[in-house]
C-alpha cells in the first residue's frame, strides 16, 4: 500500500499510509487512537474506498469496491469484534455466506469435512458439530480465523486479536499466527500491546496521526524506541499550571479492581490539584474512573473519600455524588441534544433550583444558565437555543457548565477536547485550571500528551490495567516516555 | 441554523395539517349534518371524550418517559369492577371510587416496577398485564356487568355544575393537574430528559429508574380515574369496557396530539386535543352512517401518517 489517504468528511483519517507485507511474515500494526490503522486495514479489506493511493498485489493495482472483492483477492480480515453466531454450530459459523452446495442443497459432509480439516491446521479440539454458544471466547476466536482461511488467503490482518483472550488462550493464538507465518501467509497484527509483539511478530509498522512514520524489522527496536515512534515529537510545552499543591488527599484509592477493566490502582488525588492520567490506549483509563464510580459494577478494593471531615471510606452513590464526570461521549452521555442550553445546564441542578412544591423555578434557573454562558464564554444567541445545533466546544463548554453548578469536589475528565478546535481547547484548558485553583480536585485523561503537559500537576502512570506510579508535572517528554514502556520509573511510587 | 428553521417549519406543517383537517371535518358537518353541532350532541361528544382524554393523559406521561401502557382500557375496566363491588358492598360512593384509584395505581405500580426493576420491555410488560387484567375482570364478574352500584352515583354525574357534566370537569381537573406537573416540576422535567436520553439523564443524577416506575403509577392512577368516569356514564362496570378498540384510541388520541413514541416530546394538552379529535372522528361515522370497520381502517391510517411524519422530524 503506497500513498493512501482517506478523509472523512472534515475529518482526515488517514494522509499517508504506507505498509508492505511479504508472505511469511508477521508485521506489527501500532499506534495511538486515531492514528489511522482501523481505517488504514479497512481499505485493504475493502470496506471503505481510499480517496488516493494504491493497492499493488503481487505487482498488481487492486482496486475493492467491496469486501466481496478484497476476499477474493486473498485478503482475509479477523475483526475485533467476533462475528459468531451462536445458536449455529461450527461448521455453519465458518461457511456461513459461502455454503458448499450440491444441487442446491447445502452440502453438510463437505462442510464438515472441510471444517474439520481447518481445526486441525488451527489445533482446535473442537469438533465441527459443536454448538457455538458452548464455547470459550478464545474458541470462538479460532471459528473466526477458520472462517478467514477458508478461501486460502495470502493476507491475513488480525485486529486486536487478544483483547478478551486469558493468558493461555493468547498464548495459542499466538500458536496459531506462527504457523499461519510459516505456511507462507502474511499476517498484519494489530495490538495495542505492545509488550507482546516481541515474540510474535518479525517487523513492525507505526502510524501517527494518519501516516505511516516507520516500517522496519523489529529485531533493531525496543519498546521505548516504538513508544517515541507512536507519540512522535513532544513539543516543549509551556505549563499553564502553577506548582503542585502539597494538600491533603481528597480522593485515596487502595488495591482497586474490577474484573478485567482494572487490574489493581492505588492512588492518591490530593485536593486542587490536577492528576494527569497517563497511558497508552488499552492502558484502561476510561475504565479506571467507571470503575472510581461504580459505574460497571462495584470495584473491589477501597475507596476513601474526604467530603470535609477527612478520609472516611464511600459508597459509589457517594462518589457519584461527588464527583462531575465529563465523559468522552459529550453528544451520547453529555447532553440532551434536542433541550435548550439552559435545560441541559439545570438538569443535575433541578434539586436546588426546585421549590418546595416541587416545582422547578423558572427564574432561577434562567439566572443560573445565563451566569454560566458570561461565565464560560458560551457562544449562544440565547439561553433557550437547542444545544444540538452549538459547535463542539460551546457543547463541550455546556457540559462544564452544568457541572460547575453542581459545586462538585472532583471532576473527572474524558477527552475533554476530542473534536474541538484549537481556542476551544485552550479554553476548557484554562476551565480546568481555574476550577482547580477554586479548590475543585480534577482526574484527567487524554490522548494527547502536550494536552495533559499543560496543565498536569502530577501525572499517575497506568499500564496495562495497573498503577505504575506518580510523577511530576515537571517531568519531561523522556520520562514519560520511559514511564510508558516498562523501564524503572523516575520519580517514585506511588503516594 | 437553517436546520432549525426546516424543523419549526415543519413542526408548525403539522399544527396547520390537523388544523385544516379539523376545518374540513366541521364545514364537511355544517353541509352534511349539521346535527352534530346540537347542544345534546356536542354534550355527548365531550363525556365520551373525557374517558378518554383521561387515559391519554396517562398514556402520554408514560410515552414521553420512552415507554408504553397497553393495560391501560383493561386496567380502567378491572378497576370499575372492583370499585363497584366495594362500593356495592360497603354502600359507600366514596370508598368505591377510593377502590378505584388503589386498585389503578396498584396495577401501573406493578408494571412499574417490572419495567424499572426488573429492566423488562414496556410493550411486553403492559401487554401481558392487559391480558391478566382482561382475564381477571371476566373471571370475577362471570362476564356480568355490575350494575347495582348506588343511584347516588349515578345522580352525582348527572349534575351540571357551571353547566357542564361532571365528568368533562373533571377530565378538565386531571388536565391541569397532569400538565402542571409535566410542565412545570421537577419530575417533569426529569421525565422529558429520561424519555430523550436515559443514559445522559442517569449520567446527569437523574434517578432514571424511580422516574420510570412513577410513570406507570400515573397512567395507573389515571386509568382508575377513567374507571370511575365510565362506570358513572354507562351505568354499570363490566370487562367490556376494556375492550381492544380503546387501546387504538388511545394510541391514536396521543399520536394525533403530537406525543412521539420514541419518548422526549409531547404535550397532555396536545393528547387531550387528540382524544377530542378522535371522539369528533367516531361521531362523524356514526352521523354519516359509516361502518365501524371503515373508522377503524381511518384511525389506523391516520396512525401511520403521523408517525411517519414524526419519524421525519426526528431524522431518525
Amino acid at each position: 500500500m503506497q500513498g493512501i489517504a482517506k478523509s472523512f468528511g472534515a475529518v482526515r483519517a488517514v494522509s499517508d499510509g504506507r505498509l508492505v507485507l511479504a508472505g511469511g511474515h508477521v508485521t506489527a500494526l501500532l499506534g495511538a487512537n486515531g492514528a489511522g490503522k482501523s481505517t488504514l486495514m479497512n481499505i485493504l479489506g475493502g470496506v471503505l474506498m481510499p480517496d488516493a493511493g494504491t493497492i499493488l498485489l503481487n505487482g498488481q493495482a487492486m482496486a475493492f469496491r467491496a469486501p466481496g472483492d478484497a476476499a477474493r483477492a486473498g485478503i482475509a480480515f479477523v475483526q475485533q469484534e467476533l462475528a459468531v453466531f451462536p445458536t449455529l454450530t461450527v461448521a455453519e459459523n465458518v461457511f456461513i455466506g459461502a455454503f458448499p452446495t450440491r444441487f442446491g442443497q447445502i452440502d453438510r459432509p463437505a462442510m464438515r469435512a472441510e471444517t474439520a480439516r481447518l481445526l486441525a491446521r488451527l489445533g482446535a479440539r473442537f469438533s465441527p458439530d459443536a454448538l457455538a454458544e458452548t464455547l470459550s471466547t478464545g474458541d470462538r476466536q479460532m471459528i473466526e480465523i477458520a472462517r478467514a482461511m477458508r478461501g486460502a488467503p495470502r493476507i491475513m490482518i488480525f485486529d486486536e486479536p487478544t483483547s478478551s483472550l486469558s493468558a493461555r488462550e493468547k498464548g495459542r493464538l499466538h500458536e496459531v499466527v506462527a504457523s499461519l507465518r510459516d505456511e507462507g501467509v502474511a499476517i498484519v497484527y494489530i495490538t495495542h500491546f505492545i509488550s507482546e509483539i516481541f515474540g510474535v511478530c518479525d517487523d513492525v509498522a507505526i502510524m501517527r496521526n494518519g501516516a505511516t512514520v516507520v516500517q522496519a524489522p523489529l529485531a533493531g527496536l525496543d519498546q521505548r524506541a516504538i513508544i517515541t515512534a507512536m507519540l512522535g515529537d513532544i513539543a516543549a510545552i509551556e505549563r499553564i499550571v502553577g506548582p503542585a499543591p502539597d494538600t491533603p488527599p481528597v480522593l485515596r484509592v487502595r488495591g482497586l479492581r474490577l474484573g478485567h477493566r482494572v487490574e489493581n490502582a492505588d492512588f492518591d488525588l490530593r485536593k486542587g490539584e490536577i492528576l494527569g492520567i497517563w497511558g497508552l490506549l488499552g492502558a484502561g483509563r476510561t475504565e479506571l474512573v467507571r470503575a472510581i464510580l461504580g459505574l460497571d459494577g462495584r470495584p473491589g478494593g477501597t475507596i476513601e473519600l474526604d467530603s470535609g471531615a477527612g478520609l472516611a471510606p464511600a459508597t459509589s452513590e457517594a462518589l457519584r455524588a461527588a464527583t462531575a464526570f465529563v465523559t468522552e461521549d459529550r453528544r451520547g452521555e453529555g447532553l440532551l441534544l434536542p433541550f435548550s442550553v439552559a435545560d441541559n445546564i439545570a438538569l443535575p441542578n433541578l434539586a436546588a433550583l426546585s421549590g418546595a412544591l416541587g416545582h422547578v423555578r423558572r427564574q432561577a434557573l434562567g439566572d443560573l444558565a445565563k451566569a454560566m454562558i458570561a461565565r464560560l464564554s458560551i457562544k449562544v444567541s440565547g439561553p433557550g437555543q437547542p444545544v444540538g445545533t452549538l459547535s463542539g466546544g460551546n457543547q463541550q463548554k455546556v457540559v462544564f457548565a452544568k457541572w460547575l453548578a453542581t459545586k462538585p469536589l472532583i471532576l473527572i475528565l474524558d477527552e475533554p477536547t476530542r473534536g474541538l478546535d484549537l481556542s476551544a481547547k485552550g479554553d476548557i484548558l484554562r476551565f480546568t485550571v481555574d476550577l482547580a485553583e477554586a479548590g475543585v480536585s480534577v482526574l484527567m485523561i487524554s490522548s494527547e500528551p502536550e494536552e495533559l503537559m499543560r496543565v498536569s500537576h502530577r501525572y499517575l502512570v497506568l499500564r496495562e490495567r495497573r498503577t505504575a506510579g506518580v510523577l511530576p508535572g515537571t517531568a519531561g517528554k523522556d520520562d514519560l516516555i520511559a514511564a510508558l514502556s516498562g523501564d524503572p520509573l523516575i520519580g517514585g511510587a506511588a503516594a | 441554523m437553517s436546520d432549525t428553521l426546516r424543523a419549526l417549519a415543519d413542526r408548525h406543517l403539522r399544527a396547520i395539517l390537523l388544523l385544516g383537517a379539523a376545518v374540513a371535518v366541521l364545514l364537511f358537518l355544517q353541509a352534511n349534518s349539521p346535527v352534530f353541532f346540537q347542544s345534546r350532541n356536542l354534550m355527548n361528544v365531550l363525556v365520551q371524550a373525557s374517558m378518554l382524554a383521561i387515559l391519554a393523559l396517562g398514556m402520554t406521561v408514560v410515552m414521553v418517559a420512552g415507554g408504553i401502557d397497553l393495560s391501560l382500557p383493561a386496567n380502567m375496566a378491572l378497576s370499575a369492577i372492583l370499585g363497584s363491588m366495594a362500593m356495592i358492598a360497603t354502600d359507600s360512593v366514596a370508598l368505591g371510587c377510593l377502590v378505584m384509584l388503589a386498585s389503578g395505581a396498584a396495577i401501573g405500580a406493578f408494571n412499574g416496577f417490572a419495567v424499572a426493576r426488573l429492566h423488562m420491555i414496556p410493550f411486553v410488560v403492559t401487554l401481558a398485564m392487559m391480558t391478566m387484567a382482561g382475564g381477571f375482570s371476566v373471571w370475577l364478574t362471570g362476564s356480568v356487568s355490575v350494575s347495582a352500584q348506588p343511584e347516588r352515583f349515578f345522580d352525582i354525574f348527572l349534575s351540571r355544575p357551571f353547566g357542564l357534566p361532571l365528568a368533562v370537569l373533571i377530565a378538565a381537573a386531571a388536565l391541569i393537574v397532569v400538565q402542571a406537573v409535566m410542565g412545570l416540576t421537577r419530575f417533569g422535567w426529569q421525565v422529558y430528559a429520561v424519555g430523550t436520553n436515559p443514559r445522559a439523564a442517569r449520567i446527569s443524577r437523574v434517578p432514571v429508574g424511580r422516574v420510570l416506575f412513577l410513570t406507570y403509577v400515573i397512567s395507573g392512577l389515571m386509568a382508575g380515574l377513567a374507571a370511575i368516569v365510565v362506570t358513572a356514564r354507562l351505568g354499570s362496570a363490566s370487562a367490556n369496557v376494556g375492550n381492544d378498540s380503546v387501546i387504538l384510541d388511545v394510541v391514536t388520541a396521543c399520536v394525533i396530539g403530537g406525543v412521539s413514541i420514541y419518548g422526549g416530546i409531547g404535550r397532555p394538552l396536545g393528547a387531550v386535543i387528540g382524544a377530542l379529535m378522535v371522539v369528533v372522528l367516531g361521531n362523524v361515522f356514526n352521523l354519516l352512517g359509516v361502518s365501524f370497520f371503515i373508522s377503524l381502517m381511518v384511525k389506523g391510517g391516520i396512525i401511520i401518517a403521523l408517525v411517519a411524519l414524526d419519524t421525519r422530524l426526528r431524522g431518525a
